[in-house]
């Protein structure tokens, strides 16, 4: 069979003609996919075949071997896996025979890598690495056959994980090394050798581990950033960059003599390509001692040594970096676009970074450079002035910088209003903000605030990246304002607040920029809607007046889009519509969490009515619109109580289908909350509609095909449902507790995978919440007596016990899931009084567990521990020396 | 491979001014928010069943009127109305300062006190006339009382004791109750206020309330409040106090409920914990085979203050610890030496070493109760403070025992444990131990036996560890162990060649572990 013309046809301008040759190879690789793949292989060896023939066959063999789903790569893997032997020995003889035969975009190597992946984790293909590291070290070897073997094996590195590869490390490097060698002579090489590092650096830990391997990788990295090619400088910059995130602690034998000199002088190179990736270098040092820093006061609290150390190198380097970094800050583009990301953008980046590792020592060392240019004729330094103020707000004490804000704001202010740059304007606005939210005394005066707030009302009419800036600035100051009425005052209701005489004309003119018709730029709509969040959320009672008018006119708005939606198809303008829908709902959730609950009564009806349209519209089905859909719907339940009740028969089957909507994680997730509020609200009134919710949950519970981080939530929600509905959920105890005790026997089988660490810690405090709520609401809630349908319990009391002991035993667990366990042992005690002692003390685990708790640093953690372990020693017969009521 | 706009830039530029604060994010933040905010209603409705659940272990009477309403004025407002003239005022002040000092979590004693609302409270005690604001001061006197030494002297100071003791003959069951409760956490403090409480008149009126018609949970309070008047030493509470309470307590220990009798329990274990002489006015007033009954019924919550009291009563004259002896009180030990509680097993091995401290019969009665096992028990795997107890209780028997009953005890297997507890890091059990050792050797060599218990300390390796506690830098120990080296192992040689062939022979009848069956693991 030729295959040749339907290849070429594969890529042809005609629909028509791609759609039959697809079709036509689908059908071959129906019939016999072994031979079919041979027969591509054979067409990708053959150089007598044209170059886009060779290139489609490649490509079709590469797609028949691996998938972008993780579930079809493996099937497709496992596929490749079930032809004969000598089969597969023959496509991949062909395969390695192409290697460096291809004249443009190769896909041999490729094809290696995802025949290598599906080989190598059972054992086959050994030969595999061996052979490309020969083709890269032979002196035989063609310039073309050295990169493509090079770029297969950096393929292979990214491909497979670490632990099969480990092994090979070796070879790898060998041939890596080989081909960065600074005596290598094409440059091609070089760079495809430096590229293949790059992936391999996770799992050649063994050889950084031994000095003299290192001290080999680092000079041959360290050389090439010295090629005079700019492709292999960046590539062995971006290779440094990731070698300091992996083997920080072994970096102090390179930082002095070489990487400290080589990031320095690549800072200040022409090329942009090598300036990024040097100031990357050292945000990634920040990145590093932060974490580091974090580490060793965790530690310093324990009692216990860190495991690394910080060497400080950001605080040892400053005076260098920093004039610098300052420079290139004041190297802005005179139209970027705000989606580049160029030297000067970089640079502000790494200085707020640097802010934070370094505190007050970069304080001196910046001010100067701002006093200098905020007055400067050329925008790019007035711009670079304001910039660096506002990169150096979050890190030095507050004190710190205080005095200097106060001399500079006026003039800060001032170019935000009236600079002629939008560049400039753009950055005081941002720059305000910042200071608003982190050295927010400085503004909190009359006279500050006379000069500011006018500024900022006006600015909100300007262009809109500068309006979008002073709204995130809104943002910061209505919370800055609220938590200095707080401190003033001792209750938690603040009467009134700096914002409270102006506080109409803020929200007005935020609404107003909110609808502004250029909203949809710069992120315009979100950071006005946010800011108007914000600023109802920290309103103090003085401004309640506001908050009543606002849920008016927010409700308007959404009455009015969703009629819009509802004449709407799609596109561009759809998009636009449901993310306002969602950003209305999101308002109303802050509105209505203010609200008074007469207030509430008064919009709900309405409310309801909009909402429901809105769900019934096609933005109703999209994920976001419903989420947030069902947050504010939460909020009124939250706000109204049992009076939710009478929207219970028109909302149920909303949440009912949201609920079933497990393939949308978010969606789902927050109708399972939902549930929770209506728990709380309705109690027994929920009775009519538990067996529908149940009968989901149960379902969703036992679905393998869910996606996991769905089912903690649900066994917790049980727990509210047990709870609200007290002996009524005796019926749905059998499967439940079943359910609950499958779950919460899950382990970890990899002690080393932190995400399914992560994953076991909420399971558990999922399980440990549901438990809690069924024996909770089984106990019924007499103040003196316990119910006898607790005893449904009584079977599964040695399980529980037992995994309560299980997570006494366990090493890495959360603050919540020891509350989680304390709370569940107090609960049973009462339940059950001494007859658990006898149990309890044969389980060191539980008791170390409780002590354990009670000298947690977490409140919530310490009392729940406290409250168990003293339920104990009175069941024990300690006896009380005082009471409390 | 590594890309010219590598993953890491894309992350950076959303920390470019506001670059990463979109839709989506926003949003991921509003879904944190609530949940936050969903978690904290949730715990607050956990918390507040679990507060009844805790009333109900601390049974209070004490039941929230109708008129609810939570505390929703600051406590600057709450004095000010309780200093108003205006009795509706007054009520919801008082009301409100109770509701403040019964949360859960840190209720804030000191700023109440602070306030200067005590001596008002106090005032309002007497308020005969309006029930409810007596009620309400009382509570929040009662919380106020309970706090630490300083805050509840506070209370006292203010003159509120004698219009508490007024209050026990209040018409209103609520008010008694809350009356007692106040009194008792007054008492509770130390002996100084306990006193005083006695002093100011409590016991008539507080054995008044004990009307055939009380209630439990007021009987239960009641009973908690007597025995904080027992409580305390230094000094203890007068024996004519004692002589007072006594009768009542032989009643109240029993009664039908347990939380009644285990207080009552722990008032007699209170007046047992001194003199002999207090001690024979609880033999004389007949309640030993009631606590000795109470120590063998399996509920942690009565053995333990029963055993208690058993205990103080051992530590009397030689015919205290036999009445004890003659209730059949060493029939319970078994199970109490095996408790799954550490706690009790430490208290039972004490009280045993009280009475292997007393006459050779009663030592006796010990070993006929078979009572050495569990004892060796606690010594090879108990925790450390029982094991303290079983050594005294060993080395006491080795003291005063004959030399039949201290070479029983050597077969019953009591010398390893013993050489294995010289590695302890506390001297005064090391000087224990060494007494114990010292004294079966002694034992052995009256009974011809010197050469192979020689040799089982050999064996046990407590020969290496005696000697090198002749390194120990305690001067006692020093002694001790240089006593018993020089005394019995002086002649290495000799010993040594005699004791060989003996421990190979297999003749030695009391190696433990040739008595299957005497050790239960």
């Amino acid at each position: 069979m030729n295959l040749t013309p339907i290849l070429e046809a594969t890529v042809s301008s005609s629909t028509a003609d791609i759609q039959q040759a697809e079709k036509f190879l689908e059908q071959a690789a129906s019939q016999d996919l072994c031979q079919f793949l041979k027969l591509l292989a054979t067409e990708l060896a053959d150089v007598s075949k044209s170059v886009v023939s060779r290139m489609a066959a490649g490509l079709q063999l590469k797609n028949y071997l691996t998938s972008k789903d993780p579930d079809f790569k493996l099937q497709y893997q496992q596929r490749w896996l079930s032809f004969p032997l000598d089969e597969r020995q023959g496509i991949k003889h062909l395969v390695m025979q192409s290697l460096g035969t291809e004249t443009t975009k190769p896909t041999a190597p490729q094809v290696i890598a995802y025949i290598a992946s599906a080989e190598l984790p059972s054992g086959a293909w050994p030969e595999v690495i061996a052979t490309l590291a020969f083709n890269v070290t032979s002196t035989q070897s063609s310039e073309s056959l050295k990169i493509a073997s090079l770029d297969s094996i950096g393929y292979i590195c990214e491909e497979i994980s670490p632990k099969v590869l480990s092994g090979a490390s070796n070879e790898i490097l060998t041939a890596i090394v080989q081909g960065m060698r600074k005596e290598e002579p094409s440059l091609h090489v070089r760079l495809a050798a430096t590229k293949a590092l790059y992936n391999s650096l996770e799992f050649t830990k063994s050889n950084f581990d031994k000095e003299t391997e290192r001290h080999f990788i680092m000079q041959v990295v360290c050389e090439a950033t010295q090629c005079p090619n700019e492709e292999v400088v960046i590539a062995a910059l971006q290779n440094l960059v990731k070698i300091m995130s992996l083997y920080y602690s072994y970096m102090e034998a390179y930082m002095g003599p070489a990487l400290f000199a080589i990031t320095l002088e690549a800072m200040q190179s022409s090329i942009d390509g090598v300036v990024l990736q040097a100031i990357e270098f050292w945000s990634t040092v920040c990145d590093e001692e932060q974490d580091l820093a974090i580490e060793a006061m965790e530690a310093s609290e324990t009692g216990r040594p860190p495991s690394q150390t910080s060497f400080h190198y950001v605080r040892g380097a400053l005076h260098f970096l920093l004039p610098i970094l300052l420079r290139i800050l004041a190297k802005q583009e005179e139209y970027d676009d705000e989606d580049d990301w160029v030297p000067s953008k970089a640079a502000g980046v790494c200085l707020s970074l640097m802010a934070s590792c370094t505190e007050d020592s970069i304080v001196p060392l910046v001010i100067p450079f701002v006093k200098e240019n905020i007055f400067n004729g050329d925008w790019r330094f007035r711009d670079a002035a304001v910039m660096a103020l506002g990169c150096i707000m979050e890190g030095p004490d507050p004190d710190q910088l205080a005095q200097f804000i106060s001399e500079v704001l006026l003039r800060i202010i001032e170019l935000m209003k009236s600079d002629p740059l939008i560049q400039v304007k753009d950055s005081a606005a941002w720059t305000i903000g910042r200071i608003c939210e982190q050295v927010p005394s400085t503004v909190l005066h009359l006279e500050v605030l006379s000069h500011l707030l006018p500024a900022l009302i006006d600015g909100l009419k300007r262009e809109t990246r500068v309006a979008t800036n002073i709204c995130w600035a809104f943002s910061s100051l209505a919370e800055a304002a609220c938590d200095s009425a707080l401190q003033a005052c001792s209750t938690d209701d603040v009467e009134t607040y700096a914002l409270s005489s102006s506080f109409e004309q803020i929200v007005s003119t935020i609404l107003a920029t909110a609808e502004r018709n250029d909203a949809v730029h710069s992120n315009l709509r979100t950071a006005a809607y946010e800011a108007l969040m914000d600023l109802i959320k920290y309103s103090p009672k003085d401004c309640y007046i506001v908050v009543q008018k606002t849920v008016l006119h927010v409700l308007d708005s959404l009455q009015k889009v969703v009629q819009i939606d509802e004449n709407l198809l799609q596109g561009h303008d759809k998009q636009q519509v449901s993310d306002l829908e969602s950003l209305l709902c999101a308002t109303l959730q802050s509105l209505l969490r203010k609200m008074t609950k007469e207030d509430v009564l008064q919009i709900s009806d309405s409310l309801v009515q909009a909402l429901i349209a809105m769900l019934s519209t096609s933005s109703g089905l999209v994920g976001g619109v419903q989420e947030d859909a069902i947050l504010t719907i939460g909020a009124l339940v939250e706000s109204l109580g049992v009076d939710f009740l009478k929207y219970m028969p028109s909302l149920s089957n909303y949440l009912i289908a949201a609920l079933k909507n497990y393939n949308d994680v978010q969606v789902c997730q927050a109708a399972i909350g939902l549930v929770g509020d209506l728990c709380r609200s309705l109690s027994v009134n929920l009775i009519p509609y538990c067996e529908n919710i149940m009968q989901i949950m149960v379902d969703t519970l036992s679905n393998p095909t869910v996606h996991r981080s769905i089912k903690p939530p649900i066994l917790s929600t049980i727990g509210d449902i047990a709870l609200a509905i007290g002996s009524q959920f005796m019926i749905y105890c059998a499967p439940v507790l079943g359910i609950l005790e499958q779950a919460s026997r899950t382990q970890s089988e990899n002690s080393s995978d932190l995400d399914m660490l992560d994953y076991l810690n909420e399971l558990r405090e999922g399980c440990l919440e549901g438990y809690t709520g069924i024996v909770q609401g089984l106990k019924g809630d007499k103040e003196n007596e316990v119910s006898s349908d607790i005893q449904l319990i009584v079977p599964h009391l040695p399980w529980i016990l037992a995994f309560i002991e299980i997570i006494g035993n366990e090493q890495e667990k959360t603050d919540s899931v020891i509350a989680g366990a304390a709370g569940l042992l107090g609960d049973l005690l009462n339940c059950f009084g001494a007859q658990l002692i006898p149990i309890i003390t044969q389980k060191p685990a539980i008791t170390k567990l409780l002590s354990e708790g009670r000298q947690s640093r977490n409140k919530r953690t310490k009392t729940l521990a406290t409250w168990s372990m003293k339920t104990i020693k009175q069941l024990q017969g300690e006896s009380p020396g005082s009471k409390c009521g | 491979m590594p890309t010219t706009d590598s993953k890491e830039n894309a992350g950076r530029l959303r920390s470019f001014k506001n670059r990463g604060k979109d839709n989506d994010e926003m949003r991921r933040r509003r879904v944190d928010v609530t949940v936050e905010l969903r978690k904290a209603r949730k715990e607050e409705q956990m918390l507040k069943r679990r507060n009844v659940s805790v009333d109900l272990l601390e049974p209070s009477p004490l039941t929230e009127t109708s008129n609810q309403q939570p505390v929703d004025f600051e406590l600057p407002v709450i004095v000010e109305k309780i200093f108003s003239a205006d009795l509706q005022a007054q009520l919801v002040g008082v009301q409100s300062v109770r509701r403040l000092l019964s949360r859960a979590r840190s209720p804030p004693l000191d700023e109440v006190i602070k306030s200067g609302v005590v001596p008002k409270l106090v005032e309002f005690l007497q308020r005969s006339d309006n029930q409810q604001l007596q009620f309400d001061s009382a509570w929040a006197l009662t919380n106020i009382a309970s706090g630490t030494s300083h805050q509840t002297r506070t209370v006292v100071q203010s003159g509120a004791v004698p219009m508490f003791i007024n209050l026990l003959a209040s018409p209103h069951a609520n008010i008694r109750d809350q009356a007692v409760w106040a009194l008792g956490n007054i008492a509770g403090d130390g002996s100084e206020c306990r006193d005083f409480v006695i002093h100011c008149g409590i016991i008539q009126p507080l054995l008044a309330c004990i009307t055939p018609t009380v209630t439990v949970n007021h009987l239960r309070n009641i009973t908690w409040a007597i025995s904080n008047l027992c409580r305390n030493k230094n000094p203890p509470p007068s024996m004519e106090t004692i002589q007072q309470l006594l009768p009542i307590l032989t009643q109240l220990i029993n009664h039908q409920d347990k939380e009644v009798v285990s207080d009552a329990c722990w008032a007699l274990s209170y007046v047992t914990d001194g003199s002999t002489e207090r001690i024979q006015t609880v033999v004389n007033s007949g309640v030993v085979p009631r606590l000795v009954e109470l120590t063998g019924c399996g509920e942690t919550s009565l053995a333990s203050p029963s055993l208690r009291a058993i205990g103080n009563v051992v530590t009397g004259n030689d015919e205290q610890t036999q009445h004890v002896l003659n209730c059949g009180a060493l029939q319970h030990f078994d199970p109490l030496l095996r408790h799954s509680r550490t706690n009790i097993q430490k208290e039972a091995a004490w009280t045993l070493s009280n009475i292997t401290a007393g006459q050779q019969g009663q030592i006796q009665a010990v070993i006929d109760a078979n009572l050495l096992p569990p004892l060796i028990n606690i010594l090879i795997k108990g925790e450390f403070k029982a094991q303290k107890e079983a050594v005294w209780a060993v080395t006491n028997l080795t003291a005063g025992g004959t030399v039949a009953q201290i070479m029983y005890a050597l077969q019953m297997g009591v010398l390893k444990p013993l050489c294995d507890l010289l590695v302890v890091n506390d001297t005064k059990t090391i000087l224990v131990i060494l007494d114990a050792i010292l004294n079966i050797l002694n034992a052995a060599k009256k009974s011809g036996q010197a050469e192979q218990v020689c040799a089982l300390m050999e064996d046990y390796e407590g020969l290496d560890k005696v000697e090198a506690l002749q390194q120990h830098e305690n001067d006692e120990v020093y002694q001790l162990s240089l006593n018993i080296i020089d005394k019995f192992f002086s002649d290495e040689g000799e010993v040594m060649s005699t004791i060989a062939p003996t421990t190979s022979s297999g003749q030695l009848q009391f190696v433990p572990s040739a008595q299957p069956g005497a050790f239960n693991f």
